[in-house]
């Protein structure tokens, strides 16, 4: 066990980072395909019936339908458009709540403390609130947004100003850099690293609470055709929508916000 | 160009066994440094020479007396006294020659000005190859020298220097140790140089203040002013008799030694 474990080691550092990259995309092809044959397997047994299980291929001819004949483009669409409006507001309340926090130490005490309270409701928990506040409407969907999506910025925008080493601090005071400037040519750059992991995981919130608030509005939404797919019982409408919500949220997080965070990471000596 | 420190005290909070209380860290200390002179803060970590450079540059606001540089009053940072730190803090959002230009953004409107400037203060660290590098990718001794062209490019009255080659090797040291003395020659800023190795001090001061704190008290307080005259470049052969000097001053009285001393001695 020790010996195979050792190999292993062993052969993962000799091996070059092409073939590397190349294991990466032969175990994903293996694991999915088992995983795709496994669920055939299941349906095929029919132990399950159809309307509670469907089996991969009915699914992917309800994806077929629906980007040909049906509305899952523009479902998609509003979707981006809804969670994109949300989480611009968030960041941008979120840099500045973390900032304010980060410079005074009554807002610290206070707010900040209340946002590590604030972090641990889930956002379904926030719906009720919002439905009677704004209605059944997107306003609901994009207060729970931005509410759910903030805090990660607000914290980590926090800890990133409080964490840049005082010396960067005072060779631009020495310098000459004071006030607003201080903040545009130091401060703010200096805590980029730590603003990106912010911004991917403000991200992931924002797309969760986004999918929960539409599950209770109305307008075009996954969450919409989600919980339409439920009260047809159509499932397999139900697992499209859950296929393209893990599909967006592993293009966005692993592809988009890891290639940044690598770059920023380089180039910050991380 | 003269540095006052008129009766300065500083008190701090210190934590040694959990019970918080405060002490004086520097207590009614003076000191007065002339035009030209290159000056070494010497003695052992925690006799409170950072400290009195973080006064002088204004980063530390004193309990008690006032710091004067040009008989004006320290309140805050100012450009004309800028700083060199162990640990480079350099930033690494900006390649190397926008590291030295940083503080040209507040003298010169044109930017061909300070492209102008900062090159000329690269070349003179003999980095201007490496203009366009980011500063992730240079060794320790390359960041120093970007560090130190930085801070020159100013062309501040005062340049403070925090133990800055207290993190490099021993090659690299004494190599920034030449640099450091031929720009000296050539520019004549005024320098104040902190440092707990009395050989960096011997090599390159004209004047060493030895500091050391009470055992009993923890105040730190100047013990020795050696003046260092000796033709530059210098050799520690030369130096004996200023080195016997200082050691005979921190080392003494038996009484009086300091484990926490830096080995390089």
């Amino acid at each position: 066990m020790l010996t195979s474990l050792t190999n292993r080691i062993t052969v993962a550092q000799v091996t070059n980072p092409e073939n590397l990259l190349k294991h990466r995309y032969l175990h994903r092809i293996i694991f999915f395909t088992l995983l795709i044959a496994f669920w055939q397997l299941v349906t095929s047994l029919g132990i399950y019936p159809k309307y509670l299980l469907p089996g991969p291929y009915d699914v992917f001819e309800t994806l077929i339908w629906g980007f040909s004949k049906a509305d899952y483009a523009w479902v998609i669409l509003h979707s981006l458009r809804r969670v994109l409006m949300g989480y611009v507001l968030a960041v941008f309340v979120g840099v500045f709540a973390g900032l304010a926090i980060a410079r005074y130490k009554a807002l610290d005490n206070t707010l900040g403390a209340s946002l590590t309270a604030l972090q641990s409701i889930p956002s379904v928990a926030w719906v009720p609130l919002a439905l009677l506040w704004f209605g059944i409407s997107e306003a609901a969907a994009l207060f729970i947004v931005v509410l759910e999506a903030f805090i990660p910025c607000a914290l980590g925008v926090r800890t990133g100003v409080l964490t840049i080493p005082k010396e960067i601090i005072r060779a631009a005071q020495c310098l000459g850099s004071r006030y607003i400037d201080l903040y545009t040519r130091v401060i703010f750059p200096a805590i980029i690293p730590q603003l990106v992991s912010s911004l991917r995981l403000s991200w992931a919130f924002a797309w969760r609470a986004l999918i929960a608030g539409e599950l209770f509005i109305t307008g075009l939404g996954i969450g919409q055709t989600l919980e339409l797919g439920r009260s047809l019982a159509d499932m397999s409408q139900v697992l499209s929508m859950i296929l393209i919500v893990a599909i967006l949220g592993f293009l966005t997080d692993n592809v988009f916000f890891r290639a940044v965070e690598k770059k920023v990471n380089s180039i910050w000596g991380l | 160009m003269s540095v006052k420190i008129q009766s300065i005290s500083l008190k701090y909070l210190a934590n040694p066994n959990g019970k918080a209380h405060i002490d004086y860290i520097l207590k009614d200390l003076n000191l007065e440094i002339q035009q030209g002179e290159f000056t070494c803060l010497l003695g052992p970590s925690g006799c409170g020479k950072s400290s009195l450079l973080g006064l002088i540059a204004g980063f530390v606001k004193p309990t008690q007396g006032t710091v004067l540089v040009n008989d004006k009053k320290v309140t805050r940072p100012d450009i004309s006294r800028t700083l060199v730190f162990q640990e480079y803090a350099l930033f690494p959002w900006l390649n190397v020659i926008e590291n030295v230009a940083f503080g040209l953004r507040y003298q010169f409107q044109d930017s061909e000005q300070r492209y102008l400037t900062a090159t000329r203060y690269l070349k003179m660290v003999g980095l201007i190859d490496h203009a366009r590098d980011t500063i992730s990718q240079l060794s320790g001794g390359m960041k120093q020298r970007v560090a130190l062209a930085r801070a020159l490019a100013v062309q501040p009255d005062l340049l403070l220097m925090d133990e800055p080659f207290g993190a490099l090797d021993d090659k690299n040291r004494s190599d920034m140790q030449k640099l450091l003395i031929n720009i000296w020659l050539e520019l004549k800023p005024m320098v104040i140089f902190v440092t707990h190795s009395i050989d960096e001090a011997l090599i390159l001061a004209d004047r060493v203040i030895v500091m050391t704190k009470d055992k009993q008290t923890g105040v730190g307080f100047i013990k020795a002013d050696i003046k260092i005259n000796s033709q530059r470049p210098r050799s520690l052969t030369e130096l004996g008799v200023y080195r016997n000097q200082v050691v005979d001053v921190l080392y003494g009285s038996s009484i009086n030694i300091d484990n926490s001393f830096d080995a390089v001695i």
